[in-house]
């Protein structure tokens, strides 16, 4: 089985891909709602922390839902500042980063006892072999075996973010308050509940995927362990010029780009490398991406402008 | 200097406790204060400084807790007279704690952590009324320091009586080691005597290694741990034994995921696993961390602290292996296993068998 | 912000108004982080009164207090000036962090490669290469920034990532001590790139000792700094233009200033202030470059800097005030049974706090000026 060890790191890039792609789909319905949130970053780390602690005391699942409910909670402030006292976007979500570090501490040490980690090897959910994928020959199979669960769930989660964006009412007016609020208010539609909707969303979204990746990763909550996450789906967001297909693309990209260091690190090629230069791998990948496709990509057009109200 | 030191802290906490008033629930805190150096019993005031990973890592900082529990338990020390601090995540406080242990008066500190050495070996001149015992220390090698203790371990020793343990078990003919930090020469003593174990029972026996990484980062990566563990079970091995610290959970989840064996370190890591963890886990390296910790506060307590290294090996009982209600069967640690693990032992013990510290080549 | 509006008719000097309104703020702000933090230690049955004056206690009871608190504050000081000077040009330099590494880095290779120098020719020599390893870190985003439009926060946050292991590999490999410990760390400094002891130089080590607080020349030198970013910002014609290009890069360019020159420069400024944020830790406390430095100064520096109101004089008092509240975690380690992790809670809801009120004032300042306006034209 020679490509045993690829076939291992696609499937821990999968879970990387999760998320990644998660919390960018969380980015961009903020983010076409009209609200820049780099935040991600620190609404995962929320979830991280929550995350583990709903797994530890009612089970993996339970973990996830109050993962995705801390970040939407801890969302909500972003929107306040944004939306409704007009902060600047970046200086909120710079803010909810910095935030987030201390608040995380805090709600360690309320809940494990230590501010910096849980007990590790929390409990996780059963892991799935995909039919006929996880037979490919040459070890390449092992991309499909014991696969979590959520990461299909990630993949599948395309169809209604396509569908709530670009089919129904809801999204229709979620990005009219993205590209145009004034024109939007004119005919009648409230912009600041849109645009909580769609910080809520993110946060949801983002703590969603730290706790995945508290659960299903790392199985613990560790402070820093979200190493930039938040931040790769931000890149993977503006990679996918705002538009969850590309996004997947994106997401996929970066995520096995994760899986390198951990995995690959004997790899032909990569094996000459000293292992610090190998974990640099990730983080350079996703500069060059950003540095080679941001000037071809369109962002929300009124995305980090504060909507003043109706008045003229 | 350094009783001036104690006396103005003293101060210091007068003037707080002063500013709060009478019959405040915060006057029953912990509060270290004047002492005067009377290591009487009860009055003394014991600090653990963890280092990164802090408790609940299930081995190294979970082990030295418990030591401090013993002795509280044996009425060495008071619950109120300890004080413990935690390293920050990158460990740059380390320093910083210890001499705030320090200078609220402690008798003895106890910093859990080779990497505290250096730092101690300065401040330890600066308070000469505490004693410091550092764990796996390498503090004061070239002139000793009249009150810094090291308490090391053969860690070679036991680890290699777990080698011998997967020689005897493994029937692939393959087992795995995966270290934390990689390096220093700690960590290498583990994978020495691990691989002279094994090597013992089977002279064929083919042993993979890996470690996690150069920093001590490393001991805390369980993402790259388990990563790095199933790569050595797709290579062919069945047991795997790490000295990873926090890292090895990512082992632990690896064999349930491919239902192969993994030994633990440190601590009885039966103890604090999964059910379905337990079924797979041999056996664990006991590094008694705990006995360590405990003598160092019952001899500061009895007031005949030594200084000095101390070493902890298979015939002081500080290393070993663990038999627990787990794996004391035939599915994992058989009789006939133990039995000739105590063979080895004995042989260690007086000599017969000498245990490397680095690994071959 | 606010101090674009009211130019010619005056009721009162603009910037009465607008010191008073930031006061206002300020103060709304710290009342409402106390109360809830007061709210919190109540909840842990612990009495808020004590836990402040613990906080005060350990922080000014002693001069060595103190000193401690002033040793704390240094490196944010110099991490406040490297985001505030950014922000000025409406970016976001989110990679002190990374950038600072660097400059430790940087700094110590010269140290050690050019150990034998005197101090005055070694010290500055050292210094001036942590700033020109942090300018270079940072040059990478802001060239990206400026040539392909790649938004800083996400490249600087990458390059953080990227300093971290580029700085293991430099301690591990080529600037590895050769005495065998099993600690990994550079060789020792040679005694002359050491930044002197500020206790020590004033002959008051007895009062400050020096092994408690590493109280360095470094402090003092922060406050000149602070001068002159000041200076920079207020009496330079690039200072004049950074204010231009972060208030309005669209007027800023049709004056003919360059928005990506402007930013490239302030961008460069920040990455050489980011160099210094490490160097107390490296040359005036440790000796060497270990790999437990100290992390997390360019995110403390963040909040700092908008504490501190992204302004030279703000930024020394927040940073204070941060090093009194890092000082006083020590005080609750000991003294309480409350997780010290209350006063970081604390820190974030002040700077939340912080910036909302800032943002409600000043536009209610802009709104009263407005009328004012009015009704002098009317």
């Amino acid at each position: 089985m020679p490509l045993v060890d690829l076939g291992a790191a696609i499937a821990l890039g999968l879970r990387y891909f999760t998320i990644i792609y998660l919390t960018g789909l969380g980015g961009l319905f903020s983010e076409r709602s009209g609200i820049v949130n780099i935040g991600l970053e620190g609404m995962m780390v929320v979830g991280t922390v929550m995350g583990a602690w709903g797994t530890i005391a009612y089970g993996p699942v339970a973990g996830l839902v109050t993962g995705a409910a801390a970040g939407l909670l801890f969302s909500l402030v972003h929107a306040l500042a944004t939306v409704t006292f007009k902060v600047d976007h970046i200086v909120s979500g710079v803010v909810i980063n910095v935030v987030a570090i201390g608040l995380a501490r805090f709600l360690s040490q309320l809940f494990f006892g230590q501010a910096t980690q849980s007990d590790p090897g929390i409990p996780d959910f059963a892991t799935i072999n995909i039919p006929l994928l996880s037979s490919l020959p040459l070890g390449l199979g092992q991309a499909f075996k014991g696969m979590s669960p959520v990461v299909l769930v990630a993949f599948l989660m395309t169809i209604p973010a396509l569908f709530v964006l670009n089919r129904t009412r809801f999204g229709l007016r979620l990005r009219s308050a993205g590209e145009n609020p004034e024109a939007a208010s004119s005919l009648g539609v409230r912009i600041w509940p849109l645009r909580y909707a769609g910080v809520a969303i993110s946060g949801a979204l983002a703590g969603l995927a730290g706790a995945f990746l508290a659960i299903e990763i790392n199985g613990l909550f560790r402070e820093g362990q979200t190493q930039g996450l938040g931040f790769i789906a931000l890149a993977a967001l503006i990679l996918g010029n705002w538009q969850p297909l590309r996004l997947m693309a994106g997401a996929l990209l970066f995520g096995i780009a994760q899986a390198i260091p951990l995995r690959l690190q004997d790899a032909p090629v990569i094996s000459l490398l000293p292992e610090e230069f190998i974990r640099m791998i990730p983080y350079v990948i996703t500069i060059i991406a950003i540095a080679g496709f941001v000037g071809r990509v369109q962002p929300p057009a009124a995305a980090g402008r504060a909507y003043e109200g109706a008045a003229t | 200097m350094g009783t001036k030191r104690t006396l103005m802290a003293g101060i210091a906490l007068a003037l707080v406790a002063a500013a709060c008033g009478g019959g405040n629930p915060a006057d029953t805190s912990p509060s270290g204060g004047e002492n005067g150096g009377g290591n009487g019993g009860s009055d003394v005031q014991v600090g653990i400084a963890y280092d990164v990973g802090g408790r609940n890592d299930q081995s190294f900082n979970d082990a030295a807790y418990r030591g401090l529990q013993a002795a509280i338990d044996e009425n060495l020390v008071v619950e109120e007279n300890t004080n413990e601090l935690e390293a920050n995540q990158s460990g740059s406080n380390r320093d910083d704690n210890v001499v705030n242990l320090a200078e609220q008066g402690a008798d003895l500190v106890v910093p859990v952590g080779f990497a505290f050495s250096e730092g101690i070996q300065k401040v330890a001149p600066d308070f000469p009324e505490t004693n410091f015992a550092i764990v796996d220390g390498f503090a004061c090698l070239d002139k000793p320091c009249e009150n810094v203790s090291n308490l090391t371990f053969k860690e070679h020793e036991g680890s290699f009586l777990v080698g011998a343990a997967a020689a005897l078990k493994s029937e692939a003919g393959t087992i795995g080691f995966l270290g934390g930090q990689q390096g220093t020469g700690l960590i290498e003593k583990f994978e020495a005597g691990y691989a002279a174990g094994a090597q013992a029972v089977n002279p064929d026996i083919e042993i993979l290694v890996e470690y996690i990484g150069d920093t001590t980062q490393a001991f805390v990566d369980p993402t790259k741990g388990e990563a790095l563990s199933n790569s050595m079970y797709d290579g062919g091995a069945d047991i795997v034994y790490h000295a990873a610290g926090l890292s090895g959970s990512g082992l632990f989840k690896a064999a349930v995921s491919q239902n192969k064996l993994a030994i633990g370190v440190d601590s009885d890591q039966s103890l604090t696993a999964s059910p379905e963890q337990q079924k797979l886990i041999l056996t664990s390296m006991l590094k008694r961390v705990d006995t360590a910790v405990h003598d160092a506060i019952q001899q500061v307590a009895e007031g005949s602290f030594k200084p000095g290294t101390q070493v902890f090996g298979l015939a002081e009982q500080g290393v070993g292996y663990a038999v627990n209600e787990f794996n004391d069967n035939e599915q994992l640690l058989s009789k006939d296993i133990q039995k000739k693990l105590e063979d080895y032992k004995k042989q260690i013990v007086s000599g017969e068998i000498k245990v490397p510290t680095e690994p071959e080549g | 912000m606010a101090t674009e509006a009211a130019t010619q008719p005056r009721i009162r000097p603009e910037w009465i108004d607008f010191l008073v309104a930031q006061l206002i703020a300020l103060a709304g702000a710290f009342a409402f982080a106390a109360l809830i933090g007061a709210v919190i230690v109540i909840a842990y049955g612990e009495d808020p009164l004590f836990v402040y004056r613990t906080v005060w206690a350990f922080g000014t009871s002693r001069p060595q207090d103190f000193a401690i608190v002033l040793e704390n504050a240094t490196p944010l000081i110099y991490s406040g000036l490297a985001v505030a000077v950014a922000f000025k040009a409406g970016l976001f330099n989110i990679g002190v962090e990374g950038q600072y590494i660097v400059g430790m880095a940087a700094a110590a290779a010269a140290a050690i490669t050019l150990s034998g120098l005197p101090t005055v020719l070694l010290l500055p020599l050292v210094i001036v290469a942590a700033m020109t390893g942090a300018l270079l870190w940072a040059a990478v985003p802001a060239v990206l920034k400026v040539k392909t439009g790649a938004h800083e926060v996400v490249t600087t946050i990458m390059m953080n990532g990227i300093a971290v292991s580029l700085v293991a590999w430099l301690i591990l490999h080529p600037l590895r001590s050769d005495v065998q410990t099993t600690d990994l760390r550079t060789t020792d400094f040679p005694d002359e790139a050491l930044v002197p002891n500020l206790a020590t130089s004033l002959g008051i080590e007895d009062v400050i000792p020096d092994s408690i607080a590493h109280l360095t020349w470094l402090f003092p030198i922060s406050l000149v700094v602070c001068f002159a970013v000041w200076f920079m910002m207020f009496r330079t014609r690039l200072g004049y233009e950074v204010r231009a290009v972060g208030s309005s890069p669209g007027s800023a360019e049709a004056g003919g200033v360059s928005i990506g020159g402007t930013q490239i420069k302030i961008f460069l400024i920040s990455g050489a202030l980011a160099g210094l944020v490490g160097l107390n830790h490296i040359l005036g406390d440790t000796g060497y470059l270990g790999s437990n430095y100290e992390t997390g100064l360019g995110f403390s520096g963040i909040a700092v800097a908008f504490l501190g109101r992204n302004h030279p004089a703000g930024i020394p008092l927040a940073a204070i005030l941060f090093g009194m509240l890092l000082r006083g975690q020590d005080g609750l380690a000991i003294l309480t049974e409350l997780p010290i992790e209350i006063l970081i809670i604390l820190q974030g809801i002040l700077i939340l706090s912080v910036v909302v009120a800032y943002e409600l004032v000043s536009s209610a300042l802009a709104r009263r000026r407005q009328a004012q306006l009015g009704q002098v034209a009317s």
